[in-house]
């Protein structure tokens, strides 16, 4: 290498041998030769492969959301009795059980055994139901017409070596007698707060104590407890079957074994008839809320499992709308457990756990119970990454489950979704909400629909503009002047698009805002002076000089502009004599449209203005190249300018032409800048030119640097990537295959 | 008459007129557009009377006109083209509540245009339009009345700005050179750490340089105290509603004169706004001083680019037209090549996003810095990725291109080398290389052109409103590529639509895209003037 450059010479020096360039003998100039060839062919696909690989990367990001969730049985082991309700620690380290015994901590790691905590005041009772927690505050009802609330603490202990282990701890709270004939507790219910908890235990036919314990905190720091005591009784046939508190501490709710399902409002004791389930007499077997309190999931006795909304009218009456019919069970399903990361649900019969989702619907997972063994307890992982169940033969079962997008389905992003607190199905984006437990609404449709209208606009203008000037240029102007037309047109190309967004949003958009009138009225204006000057101009061939041989172009500058400026007058008389002074009074008056002012109109303005060069550039482009011989026969034959350019140049150029609106079509789709200026980016789905939309890529430009790494939000916006790199990669083959076509043919002309 | 309508509708001239005036129409807006932000970003360095206007309900308004529009009347039902408001910037901004009033033409009783009055460009604040009252240093009075008053702080003006030079390049460069070495330190400390060690030659070395920069940072940070507290001249300001306003002189930038401004000193005036606009670095959340950071980050960006596009795009088609196979495979490769740059530009960006920054960036994190983590070095935006992204981007414009250029070749040209007895890389290299070279130039320019417009790639890979240094520095290791930079087209996006003040920031973003057309399109000139000479060559040399 180093022979090389020592002894280069300047280019013009004839190469003589010896002292050449490239080495000295032909061997080493053979080399050097081959040398370059592998250069060149590894570098030349080296790079051919990494920007092919772009669409590779994406997929890589987009495809764990629709990967199918996946679980392992990761541990198996026996209990010491039968546990009634279980619950695990985050880190899938311990676990406790409720069994007739009491409590009793196990170790996941060991699938062992590792305590039994003492209870204070348990005095021989037994467990005879139990009121389960994915928030570890399961509240027991005892034997002697008791309930026993208690809370486990799971805390982290880090030794030297930075391990992690996690000790579990029991808070009690004192028991409450709720059945005072000392007759066992076998339906509760109870919700918790940071202000104090509620428990609802049935304590005869009909009737249901009511168990209210606030904590208020003190001017001395401690916390005093407030604890009252009331019994409901609930007017309805049949037995309570399943009772649950809604999460705004208003309301409880019972389901009675002929299926009808109650509101109590714990303000005045009312309780009023909110639905029933699909079948008349086929009863309630279980009430829960899903994360958010929002939706109810309601299980019958048949089996089947149904989720709806409690929605309350303005004269205060409620009605459950019922959502989504999910997988049923053989059994009625007695279990429940829901997640507190999403709004994923287990439901448990007998013979079988399924995990289902609240927002999408789906039945995602089953876990059929083993051999005769019953599932008796089940509950979700705090993270949404596991599950654990117990049997009645004693033994725990442990799962871990890899499902990190549960929301996502292809149903989901493309279908109405009935959200929580919605009237009905919609199409929603809603990203980020305030609260943990808000339920990111992620439809692409509203996107899809905001990218179509705001390239439909676009082309509406860019189109007819664009076709017009590349006939006009490619047919009747005069060369010299082409040759400076057509490069005012390239710059125009080349303006960037935020500089177009920036006017479109701060110019063009209150200018249209006054003017709309005006530029509703413009294509006609300039219509009629046209038709008026070219009138003229036959009439009087003494005007003649001022449009010679293809120079009419000078004169349709003036007179568009002259339109122009009339119909912006005229606009404003129209305004004030017929449109009530302000057209975007009259239109809300009497079209019921509002008006906003970085609407589709502008951004159709401004994005037309980017595609109408391209457009020009490629149909001028196939109309020029259209061979001579066919226009000049045609003109030999007598016809027309016009004639010959309408019936045999058009003809001829059409795929050309095709492929150019293709074109325009691909880059109106992806362009960014100007939307994201030029509209308010607010997702809504109106064909109204005068309000504004959301666009896929404007949508990944204002989302992506707020959406963390790996998560849904982060992965959907690489989908909206993947879905405009498709749109924009199919499109435009389409139009090049088209172009090569029509290239073959003018070849064979 | 009918016959004339007649000829017309049957040779078509109708029609021809009517394509003719969609091409005047997309001249005329292009014109409009061009010229719009021409006369608007002019106006922004162009100082403007200062005026009072006398109301009819007697109050006073002090301030330049910046605009008229027609009123809007949404009450009465009817619009009335004859009445036009005025906009006035009357400046001010921390005893008005905002720098712009709206005055109907109909409230005027009288314009006045006082021979003193001056304009203060204050460090904060924005303007001050009005009076001087006195010019005051430690109680003793330096100067009274407006006249008197102006020639005392312009022969201060250059005393101050010399003093805040010095407190900049202090505060900014040494105790910033300061910190970087304590970061460093800091950073080094926690890496041994990492490694075990806690103890040692190496650590105590490092533990002795932090009081010995502590001791340099304590020096340097009296003596801008020091400084600082040197100018304690003041100016007292008066309102045209007679509020007084005290400023520190350190405090004030420029102080001037409108109303007594001959054409020569306007034009002066104009020349300097300007140079402060290129070099000097934004003020006021980027509505007022230059642009100076951001002319560094878009060029910068564009050079990388270059550097790596060029020599790939050649590559690649130098491969697709000189040694590979023509078949199906290589066609397939050209259309998607060809449709590449054709794909959002948005989508470059998230790739970028997802593979430079995530995997590449993250991984170089893991490796070289993990004495920086969490906090990333390589794995969040900066002007390499942002540069990398957009040579992917342009890449397919240098081959398609290239390509271009080497299909034009005569294949006589390379079969004669070949008969002389070159070797393929030979021809290659001295013939047809040369031959192309102006193709690869217009292809480059038409990149350089396309990146430097691009802002929607950017936006996720690396560009951030206001950058606190510079990607090259005199801080080792000088070129700091993980850095975050400024850009011209994001500064427009920025001041135009993130700004709190929109009114105020407006001449910044007309100035700003100003420039960035300008840079745009005399790189799109060059490369059409170089297309248009390289085919006539062609032609010439078919001949």
């Amino acid at each position: 290498m180093s022979e090389n450059v020592q002894t280069k010479k300047p280019d013009r020096e004839p190469a003589k041998p010896g002292r050449a360039f490239f080495g000295k003998s032909l061997i080493q100039r053979q080399f050097a030769d081959a040398i370059a060839r592998g250069v060149v062919t590894t570098g030349g696909w080296i790079i051919i492969v990494s920007i092919l690989a772009i669409l590779f990367v994406i997929v890589a990001e987009v495809y764990p959301l629709f990967k199918t969730p996946s679980v392992s049985l990761i541990a198996e082991f026996k209990t010491r009795s039968v546990p009634l309700a279980i619950g695990m620690d985050p880190y899938h380290d311990k676990a406790y059980a409720v069994e007739s015994d009491g409590l009793r901590f196990y170790s996941l790691q060991k699938k062992a055994f590792e305590s039994k905590p003492d209870l204070p005041d348990w005095q021989s009772a037994r467990v005879t139901g139990v009121s389960p927690s994915t928030k570890n505050f399961p509240v027991l009802g005892l034997s002697d017409g008791r309930v026993y609330p208690v809370t486990i603490e799971f805390r982290p202990i880090y030794s030297s070596e930075s391990k992690r282990t996690i000790e579990p701890h029991v808070k009690t709270e004192s028991p409450v007698q709720v059945r005072a004939d000392g007759s066992p507790v076998t339906l509760l219910t109870h919700i918790k707060n940071e202000k104090g908890y509620q428990i609802a235990a049935q304590s005869g036919p009909g009737r249901v104590s009511l168990i209210r314990v606030r904590l208020r905190k003190t001017m001395m720091g401690t916390t005093r407890k407030i604890v009252s005591q009331e019994t409901l009784s609930i007017p309805a046939e049949g037995e309570i079957t399943a009772m649950v508190f809604d999460e705004a501490y208003e309301s409880l709710l019972l389901g009675t074994s002929f299926g009808q399902i109650f509101r109590v409002d714990l303000e005045d004791s009312q309780s009023q008839l909110i639905g029933a389930t699909s079948k008349p007499g086929i009863g309630v077997s279980n009430l829960n809320f899903v994360l958010g309190g929002y939706t109810l999931v309601v299980t019958d006795s048949e089996g089947s499992v149904n989720s709806f909304q409690l929605q309350k009218s303005p004269e205060e009456k409620f009605t459950l709308n019922k959502i989504y019919e999910f997988l049923p069970h053989k059994n009625p399903p007695q279990l429940f457990s829901y997640s507190l990361r999403n709004k994923g649900f287990l439901t448990g019969s007998k013979e079988m756990i399924r995990l289902h989702y609240g927002t999408t619907g789906e039945s995602q997972l089953e876990f059929p119970a083993q051999g005769n063994a019953d599932y008796t307890a089940v509950t979700l992982a705090p993270k949404f990454d596991g599950i654990l169940a117990a049997d009645s033969s004693g033994v725990l079962h442990q799962w871990e489950m890899d499902n990190p997008y549960p929301q996502i389905t292809f149903a989901s992003l493309m279908n109405e979704i009935w959200y929580e607190g919605y009237a009905g199905p919609e199409y929603v984006w809603q990203s980020t909400g305030g609260t943990d437990e808000f339920e990111s609404k992620f439809s692409l449709v509203p996107l899809m629909f905001g990218t179509l209208k705001g390239t439909v606009y676009a082309m509406f203008f860019a189109v007819p503009l664009a076709l017009f000037a590349a006939f006009y240029v490619s047919q009747f102007m005069k060369p010299d002047l082409k040759r400076v037309t057509k490069p005012a047109i390239e710059i125009m190309a080349a303006l960037p698009s935020v500089v177009l967004g920036f006017f479109a949003a701060l110019v063009i958009a209150p200018k249209v805002e006054t003017f709309l009138p005006g530029i509703v009225l413009m294509p006609f204006v300039v219509t009629t002076l046209i038709v008026i000057a070219l009138l003229a101009y036959e009439t009087f061939p003494r005007l003649q000089f001022l449009a010679k041989d293809g120079r009419e172009i000078y004169l349709l500058v003036g007179i568009t502009f002259f339109g122009g400026a009339l119909s912006f007058y005229g606009g404003t008389l129209i305004e004030s004599s017929l449109l009530l002074g302000d057209h975007r009074v009259w239109l809300k008056q009497v079209l019921d449209v509002t008006y906003d002012q970085r609407n589709a109109l502008v951004v159709g303005l401004a994005m037309g203005f980017a595609v109408i060069p391209i457009i020009f550039t490629i149909a001028e482009d196939s109309l020029s190249n259209v061979p001579d011989h066919l226009k000049a026969s045609s003109l030999a034959l007598g016809a027309t300018p016009w004639q010959t350019a309408l019936n045999v140049i058009l003809p001829t150029a059409s795929p050309g032409i095709f492929s150019a609106i293709m074109i325009g079509f691909g880059r109106a789709i992806g362009e960014t800048m100007i939307v994201l200026m030029a509209t308010g980016n607010t997702p809504i789905m109106e064909w109204s030119m005068f309000n504004g939309f959301r666009t896929l890529s404007a949508n990944i430009a204002v989302e992506l640097p707020e959406a963390p790494e790996g998560g849904t939000l982060f992965r959907i916006l690489f989908l909206a990537a993947f879905l405009l790199f498709s749109m924009t990669f199919v499109i435009n083959t389409l139009a090049e295959l088209v172009r090569l076509r029509l290239r073959k043919r003018y070849q064979g002309l | 008459m009918v016959n004339v309508g007649k000829k017309i509708w049957k040779r078509g001239d109708l029609f021809i007129w009517l394509t003719g005036a969609g091409l005047a129409f997309s001249l005329i807006i292009t014109v409009a557009l061009v010229l719009g932000i021409v006369v608007n970003a002019m106006g922004t360095f162009w100082p403007g009377e200062i005026r009072i206007l006398h109301l009819n309900d007697g109050s006073q308004v002090l301030g330049t006109q910046v605009g008229r529009e027609v009123i809007p009347d949404f009450s009465s039902g009817a619009k009335r083209v004859d009445i036009h408001r005025i906009q006035i910037k009357k400046a001010n901004r921390d005893i008005y509540t905002s720098d712009f009033i709206w005055v109907d033409e109909s409230q005027i009783k009288s314009i006045e245009t006082p021979e003193n009055v001056v304009a203060v460009e204050r460090r904060e604040w924005g303007y001050f339009f009005g009076f001087i009252k006195e010019i005051v240093d430690k109680d003793k009075s330096l100067a009274q009345g407006t006249a008197e008053g102006l020639k005392t702080a312009k022969n201060i003006l250059p005393l101050t700005r010399a003093l805040n030079k010095e407190i900049a390049t202090i505060a900014k460069k040494e105790i910033g050179a300061i910190n970087h070495k304590m970061e460093r330190v800091r950073l080094k400390l926690k890496k041994l750490t990492l490694k075990g060690l806690t103890q040692g030659k190496e650590v105590d070395a490092l533990n002795r340089e932090v009081p010995e920069l502590q001791s340099q940072y304590n020096v340097l940070e009296k003596k801008l105290h020091e400084l600082r507290s040197s100018q304690t001249g003041k100016i007292i300001l008066q309102t045209v509603e007679g509020q007084e306003k005290s400023l520190p002189l350190s405090q004030m930038l420029d102080i001037y004169n409108p109303n007594q401004f001959s054409l020569l000193d306007k034009a002066l005036f104009f020349l300097k706004g300007v140079q402060k606009f290129l070099w000097d670095d934004p003020r006021e959340a980027n509505t007022e001083g230059g642009v100076f950071p951001a002319i560094f980050g878009t060029v910068l960006m564009v050079l990388m680019m270059s550097v790596l596009a060029t020599p790939l795009g050649v590559l690649a088609a130098f491969y697709l037209r000189e040694y590979a196979r023509q078949g199906t495979l290589v066609s397939i490769v050209r259309i998607a090549v060809n449709n590449l740059a054709g794909v959002p530009s948005i989508v470059f960006g998230v790739f970028g996003v997802g593979f430079f920054i995530y995997i590449i960036g993250g991984s170089i994190d893991q490796l070289f810095f993990p004495e920086a983590l969490p906090t990333p070095t390589f794995g969040t935006g900066g002007i390499l990725w942002a540069s990398l992204t957009m040579a992917l981007l342009t890449v397919p414009v240098v081959i398609v291109s290239t390509e271009e250029g080497l299909a034009a070749v005569p294949k006589g040209t390379r079969e004669a080398s070949l008969a002389l007895g070159a070797t393929k890389f030979e021809t290659t290299w001295r013939v047809v290389l040369p031959a192309v070279m102006p193709s690869i130039l217009t292809g480059l320019i038409l990149a350089m052109a396309r990146a430097a417009g691009e802002v929607a790639p950017l936006m996720i890979t690396g560009v951030v409103k206001l950058a606190p240094s510079l990607p090259i520095d005199g801080l080792w290791p000088f070129v700091h590529l993980e850095r975050k930079f400024m850009h011209l087209g994001f500064h427009i996006y920025d001041v135009g639509f993130q700004s709190p003040n929109v009114d105020a920031a407006r001449p910044m973003v007309f100035a700003t895209t100003l420039l960035l057309i300008l840079m745009v399109i005399l790189l799109n000139m060059a490369a059409i003037f170089l297309r248009n000479r390289l085919r006539k060559q062609l032609t010439a040399s078919a001949v």
